[in-house]
């Protein structure tokens, strides 16, 4: 009978495995079709954040059906069935045989446990919801594929956001420039560093993104070598632009710090 | 094993043709049956309280007497003494049994008993024996003692001391009936119709056989646990209780919700039999402390507020 009693919960907890299996795996889709969908707005789409997304994805579904697997299957049974929870408690705690009592709870056990249905762990509106998250998901991806979101105002001004908050937490507070630019009349704040302000050096760190249009100009290759008569530009610089001082940008290094510099090096290169 | 919720079902139903509701009542004095325990019933005179004991010996085929307290009672009264008898041509000493052996005794205003009568009782209650001169007698069993004591008129009274009050498995508090209750009790008794003749219901081997089982009933560690937990929280709760109950009390509730499932047809104690029998195992093991008393606050209450503070 006790044997009958193991069996009957096993065939509980495999039944309720199932249910939270597909839970899990919903919730798992909806991470990766979300990642998919926030990395590819964001413009980092290439085949690394994809595994990324796909990563996150597996990750938690892995993580889930863990956790699944050691959640007391006792305790899930008493949310559905209040009933049966102490005598299931009960009866998986006092193994058959030892007086009459104990053996006809796990006869009754037994017969509970059949009337214990999988339906009774599926609940239709979480699935329901979870299972139209996905399928609204996968259609925004969808829809969203031919258009470069990246120009809607709304996202473009999110992504600065988040480019910004990245630099800054990278950065920690941002130091105060005094007259920096192209009309400013002030010099960039120097604390004495070496290598001019350690803002200057650690901005360096952020890629700078540069996307170069073709222009209407032609390179001949067979006259490689004397180009530079043949370089035409079809558009002429406005004049109203200018360049700036470049002495406003100079970082103002002392000059013994750049002779010291200058030393070390003509004294590593002699050796 | 029977359902024994059958069995109980036509117990109460017995009941019910002369004891109108107390369905509580009656269900906790079941338990402390069940659980081989005592019971003492408090609650004012005219209750049926001793009514209730009388029906329960009746449907039970048990030996009923009934012991009225008074101040001047003697141990002897209860337990039996030796009176010389003539033998022939000589006299001996021979043993009379008291009211005591029995197998359920009501012990009526048992606070009106001295405490050296009170204190005859201990040994019966706990080890179902009587011990007289040097001779040791075993009880009959199964052996109930119900004492029943007035919660007004605490005038020329001996309150049962601690030591005592612990070995009642439950202190059962009976209420006034309900309206319709007492409407029916009122019809019924006024009238001239007479008291019915009761079948019994359960033998005296198959309650033997039934507080056997009671013992048997399996518990959940995590219901054993909140048991322990509430108990652990009369003596440390100090901001409601003065003196918290002793580990009996753990013991005496697991029993009484053994008992209490049992009744229900339940192979298992669940936490409803834990929460349905705290009240009368607990109630006269705490004493609550000047604050408590100060606010009005019954020892009812408090446990009920310990039991609200176990998770």
């Amino acid at each position: 009978m006790g044997g009958d009693f193991k069996t009957a919960f096993w065939n509980a907890k495999k039944s309720i495995n199932k249910v939270l299996l597909i839970d899990s795996f919903l919730e798992a889709c909806i991470l990766f079709l979300l990642s998919y969908t926030m990395i590819s707005i964001a413009g980092f789409l290439d085949q690394k954040t994809t595994l990324i997304s796909i990563a996150i994805g597996v990750g938690y579904f892995i993580l889930k059906s863990l956790r699944n697997t050691f959640t007391d299957k006792v305790e899930l049974i008493g949310e559905q069935y209040p009933q049966l929870y102490e005598e299931l408690l009960t009866a998986r705690e006092n193994s058959p045989g030892k007086n009459q009592v104990i053996t006809d709870l796990h006869e009754e056990a037994v017969k509970h446990m059949n009337v214990i249905e999988e339906a009774a762990f599926f609940e239709p509106r979480p699935v329901t919801m979870k299972t139209a998250i996905v399928l609204v998901l996968c259609l925004v991806i969808i829809l969203t594929a031919p258009f470069n979101l990246q120009e809607v105002p709304l996202v473009k001004q999110t992504i600065e956001k988040v480019s910004k908050t990245r630099i800054a937490l990278s950065l920690g507070p941002p130091q105060e420039i005094e007259g920096s630019g192209p009309s400013g009349e002030g010099v960039v704040e120097s604390k004495g560093e070496l290598f001019g302000q350690k803002r200057t050096i650690e901005e360096g760190i952020v890629a700078a993104k540069f996307t170069v249009a073709t222009s209407n100009f032609e390179v001949n290759l067979q006259e490689e070598d004397d180009t530079s008569d043949e370089f035409k530009f079809d558009s002429v610089f406005p004049s109203e632009i200018g360049t700036p001082d470049p002495e406003l940008f100079a970082e103002s290094i002392p000059k013994e710090q750049q002779e010291l510099v200058k030393n070390y090096f003509r004294i590593t290169a002699e050796g | 094993m029977p359902n024994y919720k059958k069995t109980f079902d036509g117990v109460y139903e017995e009941m019910g043709r002369v004891v109108i509701g107390q369905h509580e009542v009656i269900e906790q004095v079941l338990a402390a049956l069940l659980s081989n325990g005592n019971a003492l019933l408090e609650g004012y005179p005219g209750l049926a309280k001793t009514l209730l004991i009388k029906t329960l010996a009746e449907l039970m085929e048990l030996k009923f007497s009934r012991i009225q307290n008074t101040p001047d009672l003697m141990p002897s009264d209860i337990t039996g003494t030796y009176i010389i008898e003539d033998q022939g041509n000589k006299r001996a000493f021979k043993f009379h049994p008291g009211p005591i052996f029995a197998n359920m005794v009501l012990a009526d205003e048992i606070n009106r008993a001295t405490p050296k009568t009170q204190s005859a009782l201990l040994e019966a209650m706990q080890e179902k024996q009587v011990t007289v001169g040097n001779t040791t007698f075993k009880l009959d069993l199964p052996f109930f003692i119900l004492g029943t004591q007035n919660p007004i008129e605490q005038e020329g009274t001996y309150p049962l001391p601690e030591a005592q009050a612990d070995r009642f498995l439950l202190k059962i508090k009976v209420d006034y009936p309900s309206y319709e209750d007492e409407l029916e009790i009122a019809t019924k008794y006024s009238g001239d119709q007479k008291t019915p003749k009761l079948r019994p219901v359960v033998s005296k081997s198959a309650l033997l056989t039934m507080q056997e089982h009671s013992r048997q009933v399996p518990i959940a560690a995590d219901v054993k646990e909140k048991v322990v937990k509430l108990i652990m929280l009369t003596r440390t709760e100090k901001t409601l209780i003065e003196y918290g109950a002793s580990p009996r009390a753990s013991i005496s509730l697991i029993l009484a919700g053994k008992a209490r499932a049992l009744m229900s047809g339940r192979n298992y104690v669940s936490l409803d039999d834990i929460r349905a029998m705290a009240l009368p195992v607990l109630r006269h093991r705490i004493i609550l402390n000047f604050e408590s008393e100060r606010k009005g606050l019954t020892t009812d209450e408090a446990i009920r507020q310990l039991m609200a503070k176990v998770k």
